[in-house]
């Protein structure tokens, strides 16, 4: 069982990380990275609907026929989008107003589908759940650290608009790090999202290798959390 | 023939599965939605009052703005095609400034949305941006959060009343409502110039509707055009009234220079 929840581990948040290996969701990957927060809001919201889903469609597994499983899974996805996306604009409204169009979109995001067409309908619901939990984790890890980045770059600060998620107190929480008075424009713009995304890939892309290229025979204790954090 | 029979089952079955998850999934959305509409409904007001207080002071009004709303389609003063929602605020009953939205259809990227506050004598309160799309860094100077460019709007008012008619010294200042560059008197964005015109040119032509209607972004109406129509029948009626007085035409003009010395005067 261990092995288990540790592989489900290492696939959501590394081996066979939604946007990272499995370049799922990349539309609203790119478009709402502009900051560090943004990215964490929809990464959090993705999170919940991937979790739902995998898990109800790990319940109903046996009951669903072969024939109508998509629609049903599209169905049960919609249902909590729409609700994820109601609950959001009435507790965190101003970061709703932000994320705008992405939030309904989360439909559209492949990875939900993909997970719960490729995993959840043949796992029983703890696995599902588990996997829904791993996989929605390392999309917004790569989510956060993509928006960490291009905020970096383009205003020279980190968590910038955390009153928007955690309330009125967190404005402190904006630190500037760069002196910048204007900022990589680049970053800020879709082709920084582009770069930044590729630049992720060419690094975990290299640590697999060079991890790969190390004289193998004890097992590598899995450790994500480094890169991914 | 059984099989067929079977064939069919199936089908009811499928459908009946697909029925009930559909059933299923509209529930939650009703109860959620159920559960979060006050909330909703409050942060939606709650956003609203506060960008409303950011270009009129909310110690100048006494009303609920949000509910004092008086519609308004312009396309070519206020920028597009479909109606647009006019804020009024009064201090014990009495007009005291009236927060237009506009947008600007030829900012750099997409449209460009507008609050802007006017006085009772045309004067500027304040201006903000309530949404738009323009390059982060560069265009989006306008957003109050990233510069202070928006401010200069403050206290500015057209200074021409009729902008057809108007003499040498009028035009002098309408051409004031420009970018620095351009021969005006507002700054720059360095990099946004478009941004900057766009805006300018959509904050005057608001300044010239809000001139052009007056008290009648007052009136009791839903909206504008009813107001309007409202008030060409009441000028009809009193013509009709003095039967053998001025024709109706005459008695238009006669009430649109009633009207005038209360603009000039508010000037």
């Amino acid at each position: 069982m261990t092995s288990i929840i540790r592989e489900r581990i290492r696939d959501g948040l590394w081996r066979d990380n939604p946007a990272l290996v499995q370049l799922l969701g990349l539309c609203p990957l790119l478009a709402v990275t502009g900051t560090l927060i943004n990215g964490l809001a929809l990464g959090i919201a993705t999170l919940l609907v991937l979790l739902g889903s995998s898990t109800v469609v790990s319940l109903i597994r046996h009951q669903v026929r072969p024939e109508i499983r998509i629609a049903v899974f599209v169905l049960i996805i919609a249902s909590l989008v729409t609700a994820v996306e109601l609950l959001m604009s009435a507790w965190f409204h101003e970061l709703y107003q932000v994320l705008g169009i992405f939030v309904p979109l989360i439909v559209t995001n492949c990875a939900i589908l993909g997970r719960a067409e490729a995993f959840a309908s043949r796992q029983p619901p703890v696995v599902a759940a588990l996997d829904g939990l791993m996989m929605g984790l390392g999309f917004c890890a790569v989510l956060v650290l993509l928006g960490g980045m291009r905020e970096l770059l383009g205003h020279g600060t980190l968590l910038r608009g955390a009153e928007f998620l955690f309330g009125p107190w967190a404005s402190i929480l904006e630190i500037q790090i760069l002196p910048l008075d204007d900022g990589l424009l680049l970053a800020l713009l879709p082709p920084g999202a582009f770069i930044g995304l590729g630049l992720l890939l060419a690094t975990k892309n290299w640590l697999d290798q060079r991890r790969a290229q190390r004289p193998s025979g004890v097992t590598q204790p899995v450790s994500p959390t480094p890169h991914s954090s | 023939m059984t099989s067929h029979q079977a064939a069919i089952r199936q089908m009811l079955i499928a459908g009946g599965l697909l029925l009930a998850f559909t059933l299923a999934g509209v529930g939650l959305v009703a109860l959620t939605y159920d559960n979060t509409l006050e909330k909703i409904e409050d942060n939606r007001r709650a956003h609203l009052l506060r960008q409303l207080s950011a270009v009129v002071p909310h110690t100048a009004h006494d009303n609920r703005p949000e509910s004092d709303v008086i519609e308004a389609t312009d396309p070519v003063l206020l920028g597009v095609n479909e109606p647009l929602p006019i804020y009024r605020l009064r201090k014990d009953g009495e007009p005291v400034a009236t927060v237009l939205t506009a947008v600007a259809p030829d900012g750099y990227s997409g449209d460009i949305i507008l609050l802007i506050g006017v006085d009772r004598h045309g004067q500027i309160t304040g201006v903000r941006v309530a949404g738009h799309q323009e390059t982060p860094g560069l265009g989006d100077a306008i957003e109050r959060s990233r510069s202070s460019w928006i401010t200069q709007f403050r206290n500015k008012s057209l200074q021409v009343t009729d902008i057809d008619n108007a003499t040498a010294e009028q035009k002098e200042a309408a051409e004031r409502w420009q970018l620095r560059r351009d021969g005006g008197e507002f700054d720059q964005i360095s990099g946004a110039t478009i941004t900057a015109r766009a805006v300018i040119r959509a904050v005057y032509d608001a300044l010239r509707f809000q001139q052009q209607h007056g008290d009648l972004l007052f009136a009791d109406a839903d909206n504008l055009e009813d107001a309007i129509a409202a008030r060409e029948a009441e000028f009809q009626k009193q013509a009709m009234e003095s039967a053998d007085g001025p024709s109706d035409g005459e008695a238009g003009d006669a009430a649109a220079g009633e009207n005038r010395p209360e603009t000039d005067e508010d000037e």
